[in-house]
């Protein structure tokens, strides 16, 4: 197996004014194997979403060094990392992670028209429909749920079928029924051999992966597997009949 | 990014807010339209100008008074210059088969309740064949009735049409008004048309004899001009120094000091008038390309604001994996697609403008390809130039920073 993501003494600091600077990153070394699944814990503040940008490539550390897939990041040009992000990597965000105004399916086809590949109405339809929303590639985000629009954006992470896929608290804006939905979806993802990197502060989601990090200011202070991760499949198929009868009352 | 989809992104994202989009163009139609319209009224005078030049005849010189210039002063009277006796003259140099001595002045003409102010042109029986126009009804004056000084008229067919809309010209009596005194006449003839149009049309004007003009009406003995025939084209050059050599010895004028005169030739008048109007065109093109440019800045500043509106949106495609060129490219089409749109609306609305000012003000109007393509031009590259500005200033955007803006 090889190694997908190796960080070395990554340091991020941010400068506020003149003088004063957060360090938000004070030297995190982290190896993610090839079909990992890691969920990154840890208290607000605690520099989650910036390691996440500097793994997802949005952004470059201050110091130490980041190989993707064996490759050093920040030698690279603007160029080289917009292409590994449409090719490379699948983003999940909170929320905002769909053009306004652009239909599901023009949403998911966005990273394949930046790569130039063929037929990518097809491969956009057929990702969709893994998600489970054949029946509604036509509607803009302002016409789905929430829970719907976060299944278009796994959609649109998942089409370019990268090696990498990354989620900033994807159930953050969600209740628990969507929220395991989404997590259903992402262990698929994972037991096909995908490698995954998920951000999240509940207890219980994080339980769904294979392995959980720890942040605290700044700094890795935790690294286990999980010793019996929850199954999705089945907290959604648990709940699922109790709503069916609930909808045959009504 | 295909080129095509980029196009479709930016329609999409303008007719979103249609609106905006519309008043944003507006300024790149008011700006195209108005240099096409100035283009077509330039293009048209340089055609009714030329046309009307050529159609005075072949083979003719028009000899002018000039005011004679000591360094930069000018000195002498300028329309002193030329006489009756200077056109006898010049009737006898080789090669001039016609000399005809010219006096006009703007006149108002009375018949009964109606009224016209026009050009009325003393001159001599040639004047006819040498300016080529013809008698279409009536006949012309002859040499008895200018040594006569009889009162007699010849109405240009615009004249006669405004004084007598019945068409009963012939033999009716015309006061002639000048700033000098006034005087009674019979109608004679009526020209036929030439279909001038605008100023200085040859349709709207009256002959009278040159003597009634100079003696009666005028009171005055100088000449406007004296236009000569020449025998054949190629005796034009010749002709042209053997005049001015006769002019120049009646007029007493040293040798090494300028003329009191200019002979001219329709090639000259057409290159100078030419000239004018190009000049006069090229001015007013300007202007109306003055507002291209300030709708031109419209366009950057509805572009600037739509990438602050859009940085998140902005973000979020380099997040997964926009180039900085595609974001440039998709904030540059935009821009194009809002100069261009609103150049084609521009060609059309000046095409139409252009059409109305040539019925309603009675100007000749001429929309070429070229102007619409200039048009057309111009706009593309109002849309190039205000539009990489903002989006360079898209494209440059921090995908971190984009995606956290509030
Ligand atoms: N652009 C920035 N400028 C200045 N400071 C920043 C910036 N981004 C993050 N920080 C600081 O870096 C630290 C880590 O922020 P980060 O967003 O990584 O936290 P987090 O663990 O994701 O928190 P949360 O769970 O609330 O999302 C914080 O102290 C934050 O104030
Ligand atoms: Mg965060």
């Amino acid at each position: 197996m090889s190694t997908v993501i190796e960080t070395c003494q990554l340091v991020k600091k941010y400068k506020l004014g003149a003088a004063t600077e957060v360090s938000a990153l004070r030297g995190i070394d982290l190896q993610v194997e090839e079909g990992e699944f890691v969920a990154i814990m840890g208290p607000s503040g605690s520099g989650k979403s910036t390691l996440m940008n500097i793994i997802g490539c949005l952004d470059v550390p201050t110091s130490g060094t980041y190989r993707l897939s064996g490759s050093e990041v920040s030698r690279m040009s603007s160029n080289q990392l917009a292409d590994l992000r449409a090719g490379k990597i699948g983003f999940i965000f909170q929320s905002f992670n769909l053009l306004p105004r652009t239909t599901a399916l023009e949403n998911v086809e966005l990273p394949l028209n930046y790569q130039g590949v063929p037929n990518a109405r097809k491969r956009a339809e057929e990702a969709l429909e893994w998600v489970g929303l054949s029946d509604r590639l036509h509607h803009r985000p302002n016409e789905l749920s929430i829970g719907q629009q976060q299944r278009v954006a796994i959609a649109r992470a998942l089409v370019t079928h990268p090696s990498l896929i990354l989620a900033d608290e994807p159930t953050g804006n969600l209740d628990t029924r969507a929220s395991q939905e989404i997590m259903s979806l992402l262990q698929t993802v994972h037991r096909q051999g995908g490698t995954l990197v998920l951000i999240t502060h509940e207890m219980e989601i994080g339980q769904h992966a294979q392995r959980v990090v720890r942040l605290r200011d700044g700094l890795l202070v935790f690294d286990e597997s999980v010793a019996d991760p929850l199954d999705a499949r089945k907290l959604v198929a648990a709940a699922t009949p109790q709503e069916q009868t609930h909808v045959a009352v009504a | 990014m295909s080129l095509w989809r980029s196009v479709q992104m930016a329609w999409r994202a303008l007719s979103h807010n249609k609106g905006r989009a519309f008043l944003t163009m507006l300024g790149v139609i008011i700006g195209v339209s108005a240099v096409i319209m100035m283009l077509s009224i330039g293009a048209g005078t340089q055609l009714s100008v030329t046309s009307r030049i050529e159609g005075l005849g072949t083979n003719l010189l028009m000899v002018s008074p000039s005011r004679i210039r000591e360094g930069n002063i000018a000195t002498g009277n300028a329309s002193g210059s030329l006489t009756i006796a200077d056109a006898d003259a010049l009737r006898e140099v080789a090669g001039v088969a016609m000399s005809v001595p010219i006096t006009s002045r703007g006149c108002q003409l009375i018949a009964g309740s109606l009224n016209t102010n026009s050009q009325v042109i003393g001159t001599t029986v040639d004047y006819p064949a040498t300016l080529n126009v013809s008698v279409e009804q009536g006949i012309f004056f002859n040499q008895n009735e200018i040594d006569r000084w009889d009162k007699v008229i010849v109405l240009g067919p615009t004249v006669a049409e405004t004084l007598f809309p019945d068409g009963s010209a012939l033999g009716k009596t015309v006061q002639v008004v000048s700033n000098q005194t006034k005087g009674f006449f019979r109608v004679i003839g009526i020209l036929a048309s030439k279909g001038g149009s605008g100023f200085n049309n040859q349709d709207d004007q009256a002959i009278i004899p040159i003597t009634t003009a100079q003696k009666l009406i005028f009171g005055s003995k100088t000449l406007s001009g004296i236009d000569l025939q020449v025998t054949s084209s190629d005796q034009m050059d010749q002709v042209t120094t053997l005049a001015t050599d006769t002019l120049r010895r009646r007029h007493n004028i040293a040798t090494g000091k300028t003329s009191d005169f200019t002979i001219l030739n329709q090639e000259e008048m057409l290159g100078t008038l030419s000239s004018v109007i190009g000049t006069f065109t090229t001015l007013l093109a300007g202007i109306a390309g003055i507002s291209l440019l300030v709708g031109g800045i419209g366009i950057m500043n509805i572009m600037l604001v739509s990438v602050s509106e859009r940085t998140r949106e902005i973000g979020l495609r380099k997040a997964i994996g926009a180039r900085s060129s595609t974001i440039t490219t998709q904030f540059l089409v935009e821009a194009i697609m809002l100069s261009v749109v609103g150049g084609a609306l521009g060609i059309v609305l000046g095409y139409v403008g252009s059409t109305l000012i040539g019925w309603l003000g009675g100007l000749t109007t001429l929309v070429d390809t070229n102007s619409v393509l200039l048009g057309f031009i111009f706009s593309l590259a109002v849309g190039v130039f205000f539009g990489y500005y903002p989006a360079r200033r898209a494209a440059s955007l921090n995908p971190i920073d984009a995606l956290r803006y509030e």
